[in-house]
């Protein structure tokens, strides 16, 4: 009993005395200013390997996940050869102090096993090594083996969103235009592949040359614009059927720069009739069309706010091509780039807060954005070539195609931080062109 | 000559015979307005577009061309890949093994440790462990430059006093009137004006001790402000307040009593302390600024949109020596920091433990021998041409 009470009073004391100490520190309140921007050094070793089929596996997706992470200029790789210590079990806490020793402020630990019946399982965690926490809980994804990159852009796609606030963009596809053969006889094929150019599949042949392509909001169907009929069409193709279908059958009107709306009911683009190019809205499920413009220019290339509420455009009504915004059901037109030279391609970013364009100055291709009210303008990029933008699914990066100059001058596509930071280009088996970005895969 | 005559009367005469027959035309002809040609800019698609549009094609055979639906022979149809399940890894299962690490075992360890990892949530970890005052009371000595305002902690009185309250000397007694007249001048030539004659000296003092007219009194003093206050300044500037030592608790009868008596003590120590105070020079100031904004990564919320308005600030404990208490970054403002706000305050905690890891913070040599309590300000925009 008289121990119990020694113990309390020790006890009390102690507390008295770290209260005292406390209220002994005086309070200083001080600004930090300025920072730095650098990548975060972070380790992503071989995961654990909890099955035997999986032992090949383990570090495929840890290669894959570092290049995810590495390739939005945000993060550092601190290489597996510079790793002291390794993970051999998934539910160990790490000893810290290794990862601290090599620079890595964030630490990711993953473990692969795969089932009886074949499917695989990738589980994760990502931890802050100089906090020496745990950011979030641990994740475990399942699905078929041949999905494993999927399973790494999704644990990717986590740890992106943990560290920067903002939702990832790795589980992604891109469509685009592959190009071959020389400059003044290039075969064009509508191709599909990752974000990062893996997992490359053709969707057309190259019979007929084939244009902007546009993904649906649903990441299954892609609108395009095919010349095999002679006259340029829009085509709507179902990438997991393979079916295909004319937009707009029965007329000699060529049509051009198909777009979905966010919705994915109607379909907004241009459409010559006669001498006159207009912006026409189709909807999908009826076929009707109805036209937005009526001016005397040339209306193209138009792209609705992510809300549906409006559509950007590029038009040469008041003399040289220029960006406008007007609402989505058509009327007035108001002009919003104003920094001089010609603008195109306009896209509405998806958070609603910017438009990227290629604008054309002084002889050279810039990629760039605005605000919408065209304000703050920002010029990315400048090349012999650059043009169509498109945004990543989070709104942070722009993939666009470069052309080079000269005979032998052909496209490639290459991505930019929306800080025009990062730019880097995008491995595809032949020359590419005129991407499109899906959003984030469900 | 003749010849000459004639060649020119031929010449002249074709001239006036071309002019009659519309060569005005001709001459107008020959000097054609400046071409214009209107070039508008198009991409290569349009391009193509455009360049391909050849209607010569007969309305029958383009009716042909209308194909709804086309599947192709060749063409691989992408499959989407099977969907991905995601499962939240339960984070409080114990974990059954340790990780590779070093030999412990010439260590003093417990046989076969059972090695248990609980992953906090976010929202634990982030809970904030002490409340913080809305605002500081600054209580300096009053008489620093920088030094912020307060009424509770008035400055001491100035040592110079503003009315000399001794009495003026006599005058000498050989003290007499001036009689020298001295004439007036005024702008009249040769006038002059007839002055009274003035004594030189002070008049004789009808007292030898002067009383002011601010006499203080023991009636008035008791209820006049010892000092004026100053004005306002930012609460953010600086804020220092040394608590005076705790009362030290009496002695109890009995162990009960004593633990009351301890915690009780305790508790007025948090709650009735008179402020002591100290302070930092600005240059004190910046150089602690410095020292962990040289650690801060604010790239992590550069890319957050209105990235501007992610402003957080965050306490912590620093011993005499500046190291950093690890255990006490806790953020202040917002309290529990969700989204960019806690992408933000992740940025600052990791800052201030780089800092502390890479030398510490610089606080000034023997000012504050029991540590100090920073509470940091970080603005993401500080450093930003714009936001400045």
């Amino acid at each position: 009993m008289m121990n119990r009470w020694n113990t309390l009073l020790g006890a009390a004391l102690v507390m008295l005395a770290s209260l005292a100490s406390a209220q002994d520190r005086p309070t200083i309140e001080i600004d930090v200013t300025g920072g730095n921007i650098r990548p975060v050094p972070v380790a992503v070793p071989q995961f654990v390997a909890e099955t035997n089929g999986a032992q090949r596996l383990s570090g495929d997706i840890a290669a894959v996940i570092m290049s995810d992470l590495a390739s939005t200029g945000l993060f550092r790789e601190i290489p597996g050869t510079a790793h002291i210590a390794g993970v051999t079990n998934f539910n160990a806490q790490p000893v810290f102090s290794d990862w601290a020793v090599v620079n890595a402020e964030a630490l990711v630990t993953g473990a692969v096993s795969t089932s009886n019946d074949g499917r695989l399982v990738v589980k994760f965690r990502l931890f802050d090594v100089v906090a020496q926490l745990p950011i979030g809980d641990g994740v475990q994804y399942a699905g078929t083996q041949a999905s494993w990159r999927r399973m790494a852009h999704k644990v990717a796609d986590t740890i992106y969103s943990r560290i920067t606030g903002e939702s990832g963009y790795f589980d992604s596809r891109i469509v685009f235009i592959s190009e071959t053969g020389p400059k003044n006889d290039r075969r064009k094929r509508l191709a599909v592949m990752d974000y990062d150019g893996a997992n490359l599949q053709y969707l057309t042949d190259d019979n007929s040359i084939v244009l902007a392509p546009r993904f649906a909001p649903n990441g299954r169907d892609i609108i395009y614009t095919s010349y095999e009929s002679g006259l340029p069409q829009v085509f709507v193709l179902n990438m997991e059927t393979g079916r295909r279908s004319q937009l707009l059958e029965n007329t000699t009107n060529m049509a051009t720069a198909p777009r979905y709306s966010p919705d994915g009911t109607k379909v907004v683009m241009s459409i010559i009739d006669g001498s006159n190019t207009d912006i026409y809205q189709v909807d999908i499920s009826t076929r009707i069309r109805t036209r937005l413009t009526s001016s005397g220019g040339i209306d193209t290339t138009p792209s609705y706010s992510p809300d549906g509420t409006q559509i950007v455009f590029a038009s040469d009504r008041g003399g040289s091509q220029q960006l406008y915004v007007m609402p989505a059901t058509g009327g007035e037109a108001r002009r919003i780039s104003a920094g001089g030279g010609t603008y195109g391609t306009p896209i509405w970013s998806p958070r609603g807060d910017m438009i990227a364009f290629t604008k054309i100055k002084g002889g050279r291709f810039h990629i760039g954005v605005m605000r919408t009210d065209g304000s703050r303008e920002n010029l990315l990029t400048a090349s012999f070539i650059d043009e169509a933008p498109t945004w990543s699914p989070n709104g942070r990066v722009l993939m666009f195609f470069r052309e080079t100059a000269g005979a032998n001058g052909a496209p490639q596509i290459y991505s930019v931080d929306l800080t025009g930071r990062n730019l880097r280009r995008v491995d595809t088996p032949s020359f590419a062109s005129d991407p499109d970005w899906s959003g984030v895969l469900r | 000559m003749q010849t000459g005559t004639i060649i020119s009367g031929i010449a002249h005469g074709g001239l006036i015979l071309a002019a009659f027959l519309g060569g005005l035309d001709w001459w107008q002809d020959t000097l054609p307005e400046p071409r214009i040609t209107k070039v508008t800019l198009v991409r290569a698609a349009e391009l193509d577009v455009q360049s391909s549009a050849a209607p010569q094609v007969p309305m029958a055979d383009i009716a042909q061309f209308s194909q709804p639906e086309i599947t192709l022979d060749n063409v691989v149809a992408p499959s989407l890949e099977a969907s991905v399940t995601e499962t939240v890894i339960d984070q409080t299962a114990a974990p059954d093994a340790a990780d590779a690490s070093p030999d412990v075992s010439g260590l003093l360890q417990p046989e076969d440790p059972e090695v248990v990892v609980v992953a906090p949530t976010v929202d634990t970890m982030l809970t904030p462990n002490e409340a913080t005052p809305d605002f500081f009371q600054p209580a300096l000595n009053g008489n620093e430059l920088n030094a912020p305002a307060s009424m509770s902690s008035p400055p001491p009185p100035r040592n110079a006093p503003r009315i000399d309250t001794s009495a003026a000397a006599k005058p000498p007694e050989d003290a007499a009137p001036n009689v020298d007249a001295t004439p007036e001048v005024t702008d009249q030539p040769g006038d002059t004006v007839e002055t009274p004659a003035q004594n030189a000296g002070a008049p004789e003092e009808s007292t030898t001790e002067i009383t002011p007219d601010g006499q203080q009194t023991d009636q008035i003093s008791a209820y006049a402000p010892q000092t004026a206050s100053r004005p306002p300044r930012n609460p953010r500037r600086a804020s220092v307040n040394i608590p005076a030592p705790a009362p030290e608790p009496t002695p109890a009868p009995d162990m009960a009593d004593a633990v009351a008596a301890a915690l009780q003590a305790a508790q007025q120590a948090t709650q009735t302390t008179p402020p002591v105070v100290a302070d930092l020079t600005g240059p004190q100031r910046a150089v602690i600024g410095d020292v962990v904004s040289q650690k801060w990564n604010v790239g992590r919320i550069r890319g957050a949109e209105n990235y501007e308005q992610y402003v957080v600030r965050v306490s912590v404990e620093v011993d005499a020596n500046g190291q950093v208490d690890r255990e006490s970054i806790t953020p202040v403002e917002p309290e529990s920091p969700t989204g960019y706000y806690e992408i933000a305050y992740r940025a600052a905690q990791s800052a201030i433990i780089q800092a502390g890891q890479a030398g510490g913070i610089p606080l000034p040599e023997g000012k504050f021998p029991n540590g100090v309590r920073l509470v940091l300000r970080f603005d993401p925009a500080s450093g930003e041409i714009g936001f400045n």
